[in-house]
């Protein structure tokens, strides 16, 4: 390449002379995340299939380290943090390198990134299967590891941007938009959803708690699929796709707007995970409308990626890599339909906790990330190691279609489980009474499903080993090179960059006069709001229609500047991105939850909040949900509706986002203790036909009652309101709950039970849900044994 | 405030606001400049 600062924009400043600078990339990094990717793939999808099997078949559960509740959040973190976040990384340091034509700045940060991500996925592996868990979907890595995890992401971040700053080419291209918006949201994300209250080593408790941890929760589980599985992976589609189709990207303008509509939008979306729940119902729509809107600019990005394909589907039928880039581009498109389909609160009512968001889930995870991810290896790799081509195109083709037809399999089977199983929680006779009031009628219903995404996602993982192999083979038959190019780097007499004309731009002031008219409407009486809603509406008209005739052709574009600030850039990312969040948490988090104060509401006792941690410990929370919804099929299966301040001391919520068994949140009192005893230790004596694994260890293992005072002590830090008394008598409290369900299990027939054994601690959890204490203070019961 | 007048007006504003920005980015006609940035990926390595 030569001459690359052709066409730096007049505004930049006043050329004067050229040096001619030879680049030698830095590839052995993206060879390393490479590798991990395709490692860490394997081993995430072997566990995945593990998963899909123990649902089919309970026996293969291996209690307690390898039980389905402990081995989903290690499939889940795998998948995503360790498969795709390695295969991120590796798109990300190649293609951002070229497209700003410098090499990373540091081999040392380099490689404190790839080894400290990979100690993180290390450190994931162990605690996960040991039960060490934050109870959050996607977040479940307790507290030192969400450390490591946002230090490695600032390395990462030092790196990225030091590169940019060191660029010899000064407009960014819209991938390093796509870069720069996954870096600053993801480190937001994760930092705001782990807050937490350390109560020792490996256990700690958020600080949000019931509904406001859910919004939290879900506004970063929705964008980590939005800004780690979609934004990086669209950035590395609009590089590595025209580069393997040999053609420029379709239309680099939609880009932009694809770009801008995305994070705007993406952001507001996450209480579509939480419709027709007890989350305020004003949040509940914006997640409904904003996801709606998404439709737009994902399309917008699939078909831009689609139709850059225009004239060379010729290659897409020869060559696997286009073959793997156009399915993962389709998929992306399918996944989005589905998406805000599934966001509409009447699809959601019947689609929401069934095995249909499983499907949609996997079609963006398996058809996207993974199709994305052997396109990107397939075309890296034989460059990587100075070689012509793969050491087998039939092989990779054959890679192609097992995966394809895996991924179409494990999809229809949980289409057809999702809607069979939610059908059948709704049927009511002509009487209205429940046709299938058993749950695990339902359950039985859709295990040939269950054996069928077996099936199709063991074909997967059998795809994902032919890539192993095929690319190993590549990289063995050549010799690892790095890329190098040589630019003109054109010093350029620095001019004051038109700080004033960004800041005090027309667009900008425009904005901002809208956003404050549209501000103050929100907080005025109804009557005021609809004349306010009329002047945003006529200012907005206005002031762009003023901007436009007074657009001066020979003045520097506005967007253009943008482009070549990389930190301005980014500040504007990050605003267009914290919108949605602030918009929606901020009023959340600020609310007192007045219900929640009155009577209703009361602190778990010392054995309950132990049992609880034992429940999030097994990941119940997995396949049992504690949120009735106000449907009328819930309501005749469950109770009353679950109300705000039922949960608002659980820390973290346990609301749930899947019904593999049954809703629990009025568990409490529907079954003696003795029910639940038997059910813990083989499900199938007291509910045949569950797939519910054993947990025997319950009844030999003993809770440590020496730290539930410093666990309630933590509660009382993130506004449990446990009185310092309760506090004090804790340990004896939880000693008397659990001689009595010792006593009550022994005179029903149970033999000789452990007061302080797990399995008590447990019980007196699960019998709590849904019921007021008994009795309501601790400390009065304490006091009135002394009696 | 009703839902319903929120959504509607949402939707007109990004309506308006989508034709409005259409209509603005053509008339600044700056395509050579998107031109460009989009054959950036297709540069080769030295050696490729």
């Amino acid at each position: 390449m030569t001459a690359s600062a052709e066409g730096i924009a007049p505004e930049a400043g006043r050329r004067v002379d050229g040096e001619t600078r030879r680049i030698v990339y830095n590839d052995s990094i993206t060879r390393w995340f490479v590798g991990a990717s395709v490692i860490w793939g394997i081993v995430g999808m072997l566990v995945g299939v593990l998963a899909a099997l123990q649902l089919a078949f309970w026996q293969a559960n291996l209690p307690p380290y390898l039980t389905y509740g402990r081995i989903r959040p290690l499939h889940t973190n795998a998948v995503i943090f360790a498969f795709v976040g390695n295969m991120v990384f590796a798109g990300i340091y190649y293609s951002t390198q070229r497209l700003v034509k410098a090499r990373l700045p540091s081999d040392l940060l380099a490689r404190i990134h790839f080894w400290g991500w990979q100690l993180i996925i290390v450190a994931a592996a162990v605690t996960l299967p040991l039960g060490f868990t934050q109870g959050k979907e996607y977040a479940e890595l307790e507290w030192p590891i969400d450390i490591a995890i946002a230090v490695v992401w600032v390395v990462f971040a030092i790196q990225f941007f030091w590169t940019l700053a060191r660029r010899a080419e000064k407009h960014l291209y819209v991938a390093i938009w796509f870069y720069i918006a996954t870096i600053v949201t993801v480190a937001v994300l994760h930092i705001v959803n782990s807050l937490s209250i350390p109560v020792f080593g490996l256990k700690s408790y958020s600080i949000y708690g019931g509904a406001k941890d859910a919004l939290v929760q879900w506004w970063y589980g929705h964008n980590a699929v939005a800004f780690f599985l979609t934004t990086p992976v669209l950035g590395i589609m609009y590089y590595f796709l025209p580069k393997a189709a040999d053609r420029p990207v379709y239309s680099y303008r939609l880009s932009v707007i694809h770009f801008w509509s995305l994070i705007f939008v993406y952001i507001w979306a996450g209480p579509h995970h939480l419709l027709n729940t007890a989350l305020p119902d004003w949040a509940q729509t914006l997640g409904m409308v904003f996801s709606v809107m998404l439709w737009a600019p994902s399309w917008g990005g699939m078909l831009n990626g689609l139709l850059t394909l225009k004239g060379a589907w010729g290659k897409v039928r020869t060559d696997p890599v286009l073959k793997f880039f156009a399915a993962g581009v389709t998929f992306y498109g399918m996944a989005t339909f589905e998406g805000p389909l599934l966001s509409i609160k009447s699809v959601n009512g019947l689609a929401h906790y069934t095995d249909w968001i499983i499907g949609h889930v996997h079609s963006g995870t398996l058809g996207w990330n993974g199709f994305m991810a052997a396109g990107m290896f397939y075309w890296l790799v034989p460059r990587l190691f100075g070689r012509e081509q793969l050491w087998s195109k039939k092989l990779a083709d054959a890679h192609f279609w097992i995966g394809t037809f895996g991924i179409l399999l494990y999809v229809v089977s949980m289409w057809v489980s999702g809607i069979t199983q939610g059908l059948m929680w709704r049927a009511t006779d002509a009487q209205g009474a429940l046709e299938y009031p058993n749950f695990v009628e339902t359950l039985n219903a859709i295990r040939p499903m269950y054996w069928m995404r077996l099936i199709g996602g063991s074909m997967y993982l059998v795809g994902m080993l032919m890539m192993a192999f095929n690319l190993a083979r590549t990289a063995l038959a050549g010799k690892a090179v790095d890329g190098e190019t040589t630019v003109v780097v054109e010093r350029v007499e620095a001019t004051e960059p038109p700080w004033a004309e960004i800041l005090f731009g027309t667009p900008v002031i425009l904005v901002t006069v809208v956003a404050v008219l549209a501000a103050t409407m929100a907080v005025v009486n109804n009557e005021a709001s609809l004349f306010l809603a009329t002047i945003v509406v006529v200012a907005a008209i206005l002031g762009t229609i003023a901007v436009h005739l007074a657009y001066d052709r020979t003045r520097p574009k506005w967007h253009r500047m943008l482009e070549g600030r990389a930190l301005f850039f980014t500040a504007f990312t990050v605003i267009a991105v914290l919108a949605g969040g602030v918009a929606e948490l901020v009023p959340s988090l600020l609310v007192t939850p007045t219900d929640a104060m009155s009577a209703e509401a009361k602190p778990y006792r010392a054995l309950e909040l132990e049992g609880r941690d034992l429940y999030v410990r097994e990941g119940c929370y997995l396949c049992h949900s504690q949120m009735i919804r106000p449907f009328t099929f819930e309501t005749k299966r469950y109770g009353d509706p679950s109300t705000l301040a039922e949960s608002v001391y659980d820390h973290p919520f346990q609301w749930g986002s899947k019904r593999t068994g049954p809703d629990l949140a009025r568990e409490g009192g529907k079954y003696p203790n003795i029910w639940h005893y038997r059910h813990m230790v083989d499900p199938r004596s007291v509910s045949p036909g569950s797939n519910m694994p054993p947990f025997p260890y319950l009844l030999t293992d003993k809770v440590d009652l020496g730290r539930t005072q410093d666990k309630m002590r933590a509660m009382r830090s993130v506004g449990v309101p446990y009185e310092a008394r309760d506090i004090e008598a804790g340990r004896h409290d939880a000693e008397v709950q659990g001689a009595e369900i010792a006593k009550n299990l022994r005179d029903d027939g149970a033999g000789q039970v452990d007061p302080q054994s797990e399995i008590v601690a447990l019980v007196a959890y699960l019998q709590r849900l849904g019921k007021h204490p008994e009795p309501e203070n601790p400390a009065a019961h304490v006091a009135s044994l002394a009696k | 405030m009703e839902v319903v007048i929120l959504q509607v007006f949402v939707s007109l504003m990004l309506v308006v606001g989508s034709v409005l920005l259409f209509a603005f980015t053509c008339r600044q006609r700056d395509f050579d400049h998107a031109d460009r940035l989009a054959l950036l990926p297709l540069e080769k390595d030295k050696k490729e």
